[in-house]
């Protein structure tokens, strides 16, 4: 604002009309009152969100635990490959955290992917299935797609059967399975979702617990019933459409693994014929192999799989 | 370099650490039906009907109360097993009935069948429309399996790609 000079040389700062008071005081009390109501809102929200659980039958925690949000890494020099990590039944993407630093220094654009009802709560992955966690693969398989043609899967467990089922309809470089089922022996698992009427949650062994616990990781302390039925969907799907599964795969099995999961290797020499499967054996290591003892040297053959293929 | 995402809004960077998240204790809703019931309790006390005045007698809010943990019990089953609502809804309704019969028979003159005044006009319709319609329903209807589902995306997404 410049100051005007008038010829008495007295200086003269023109001023901007004055508001009238019942606009001021009507201004300041929407404030106030906007004020008011956003400290109602803070306040009484979580109290609401509790009366509304009282009423809605469908109102299920579904935000999702911090730590196990899905992630991504961008190389500082990148190779222009991707890698989609998928993790396993009641895990979270937190168990590839290590992995996934580790792939981006080498260079690769690293993804990964959090399966729907994981990370939440039970009462959420009670209520998905197969076609759920499906769904979420190929979300993050399209939106890596816009920017990256070359992509690895790597999947552990129920993840690499998630990415069987990818890999047999969209063109993958190769991929890499960890402790994944293609069929699991277990005849009264056909009855699983009907026992979920009476015993809806399963508890997880506690040596599994005290893992979990000791690696510091957000994953469920016991199984929902109903959706351990999508895990027997995913291996059949992958059975079904095994003809269609032309990619080179690396398959690490874990002899320390539970004795359905030990002998996938035979299962996959029977049903995926049409795949050319490498298969490596962690002596050492349990069906979480990512914070087993051996976790170092499949990060190695991992990076070395990635390398020659 | 971990990248987290962006906030539309304000253009600041995302710490998924700093969300702010709704996840309740298990007891949580119990506690909050058990709040609301004194509440009731309270204000049965404090009020005669008339005018208010400290009476120590229960009128109505015994009814309400259990009214208000009948629809905790009912949403909790639904909830439990949100897969099998077509069960879990006959139950309630069963339950439902069994609290209106209740009613009908703490108020006089209970001269009905079953010592039943009216609440058969509400009982009747309940079991047809509740109890043995949905099961009804579910045995009849033609119902995709979960492997239906994932078949149908699984094919519709390579005929997309192809």
């Amino acid at each position: 604002m410049t100051a005007q000079i008038e010829t008495d040389g007295r200086e003269k700062i023109p001023t901007p009309a004055r508001e009238p008071l019942y606009k001021t005081s009507y201004r300041y009390l929407l404030r106030e009152l906007h004020i008011i109501g956003d400290g109602l809102i803070s306040g009484l929200s979580e109290s609401l969100a509790l009366v509304k659980r009282i009423f809605n039958p469908k109102s299920v925690d579904r935000a999702i635990q911090p730590q196990a949000a899905w992630f991504h890494i961008k190389p500082a020099q990148p190779n222009g490959r991707a890698v989609l990590l998928c993790h396993g039944f009641a895990a979270t993407p937190e168990i590839f955290r290590e992995l996934a630093e580790t792939l981006a220094n080498a260079g690769y654009y690293v993804r990964a992917i959090r399966l729907s009802g994981h990370g939440t709560s039970l009462g959420h992955l009670a209520q998905t299935t197969a076609v759920d966690w499906f769904a979420s693969v190929v979300w993050h398989y399209q939106q890596t797609k816009e920017n990256y043609d070359n992509i690895t899967f790597v999947g552990h467990s129920l993840g690499g059967t998630l990415g069987m089922i990818l890999a047999t309809i969209y063109p993958l470089q190769s991929m890499i399975a960890m402790c994944s089922p293609v069929e699991l022996d277990i005849p009264p698992a056909k009855f699983v979702r009907e026992a979920s009427i009476l015993v809806k949650y399963w508890p997880r062994s506690r040596r599994k617990r005290e893992a979990l616990d000791r690696e510091g990781l957000s994953s469920y302390r016991a199984s929902p019933l109903y959706a351990i039925g999508g895990i027997f969907e995913a291996t059949q799907m992958v059975r079904d459409r095994a003809d269609h599964l032309t990619l080179p795969m690396l398959y690490v099995k874990a002899v320390n693994d539970h004795k359905t999961l030990i002998v996938q290797p035979e299962k996959i020499k029977k049903y995926l014929t049409s795949t050319p499967v490498t298969f490596k054996i962690a002596e050492n290591s349990p069906h979480s192999v990512l914070q087993g003892p051996e976790r170092e040297l499949i990060h190695e053959w991992i990076l070395d799989w990635l390398e020659t293929h | 370099m971990m990248e987290h995402k962006r906030c539309p809004h304000c253009g600041k960077q995302l710490n998924p650490d700093d969300r702010i998240t709704y996840t309740f204790k298990w007891w949580s809703t119990i506690l909050m039906t058990v709040i609301l019931s004194l509440m009731l309790f309270a204000l049965d006390l404090v009020d005669d009907g008339q005018h208010v005045n400290f009476s120590n007698r229960i009128e109505w809010s015994n009814w309400a109360i259990l009214g208000l943990w009948l629809v905790f019990i009912s949403v909790q089953l639904i909830r439990y097993q949100p897969y099998y609502e077509w069960l879990m809804i006959p139950v309630s309704g069963i339950l439902f009935s069994i609290f209106i019969a209740m009613i009908d028979r703490y108020i006089p003159p209970n001269e009905g069948f079953m010592q039943l005044d009216w609440a058969w006009y509400v009982i009747i319709p309940v079991l047809t429309f509740v109890v043995i319609l949905p099961i009804a329903a579910r045995i009849a209807r033609e119902q995709p399996t979960h492997y239906d589902r994932l078949e149908y995306l699984v094919e519709y997404l390579a005929e997309e790609d192809a």
